[in-house]
């Protein structure tokens, strides 16, 4: 499942053996979705929903 | 509750590092070792007897924790788990796996001595009818930690160090007390702009 992830952080943070600088912002293939406090994890899926819903209105 | 003759037994420990949470280490830790870095001087001894002081700019700041850390790093929470993380880059998923590496991440420590049997955290605020100290060092790197198995307890001794001023000049270390007298705020999150 790919995920939109953050890191909440000023220091880098380490996800799935991918290092995410500070506050930076990936989209990883992950098979569990992170639930670090560390992190703001978004799954891909809902932000393509979000998107078309937009889209309709 | 009446004044404290000494600070003995207990006292919280809290370590954030720069825009994460603060985490609370004192239900692993052992021992806390503050030494505020010196306010030394020279002297100068003049042809007359007399003597010149020359100052030396203060020395850094070392705190060391004795503690009893289970796992690699904190992954998550506000409940301290570990401390290679803070030395290296913290992983924060499931199996941990903290690589060696030359990453230095700016982190808060707080110490904190307090007659409330209510605040658990050394962040927090401490209202009036209570008594606290509390000592505040922000913008330090975690410079050591040293696990040792000789006693046959896994033991880590942990170094903080701190210079005692920014780039600015600005202080990086508090020591805070009240008499129960007033209230004594909370620190507040810990960012590149907020130390405390």
């Amino acid at each position: 499942m790919k995920y939109k992830i953050q890191n909440k952080l000023e220091c880098p943070v380490k996800v799935a053996d991918v290092i995410l600088g500070p506050k930076e912002v990936k989209i990883l293939n992950l098979a569990v979705k992170p639930t670090s406090d560390r992190l703001i994890v978004e799954k891909i899926e809902e932000l393509e929903k979000k998107v078309s819903k937009g889209g309709k209105k | 509750m009446s004044q404290q003759d000494v600070w003995s037994e207990t006292a919280l420990v809290a370590i954030a590092a720069q825009a994460g949470g603060d985490m609370a280490f004192q239900a692993i830790t052992e021992t806390v070792d503050i030494d505020i870095g010196d306010k030394d001087f020279d002297v100068i001894a003049t042809l007359s007897g007399g003597r010149l002081v020359k100052f030396t700019p203060q020395e850094p700041t070392t705190i060391t924790l004795e503690a009893y850390p289970v796992y690699a790093n904190t992954a998550s929470g506000t409940t301290g788990q570990g401390f290679f993380g803070m030395m290296n880059t913290e992983d924060a998923t499931e199996p941990l796996d903290v690589d060696v590496d030359r990453v230095r991440s700016k982190h808060r420590i707080a110490i904190m001595w307090t007659d409330s049997v209510s605040i658990t955290t050394a962040n927090a605020q401490v209202g009036t009818g209570t008594y606290c100290m509390r000592v505040v060092a922000s913008d330090g790197y975690f410079t050591s930690v040293k696990p040792s198995y000789t006693d046959g307890i896994l033991k880590f001794t942990v170094t903080y160090k701190v210079p005692p001023f920014d780039s600015s000049g600005t202080a990086n270390i508090a020591i805070q007390s009240t008499d129960a007298s007033a209230t004594l705020t909370a620190l507040q999150s810990y960012t590149v702009t907020t130390k405390w």
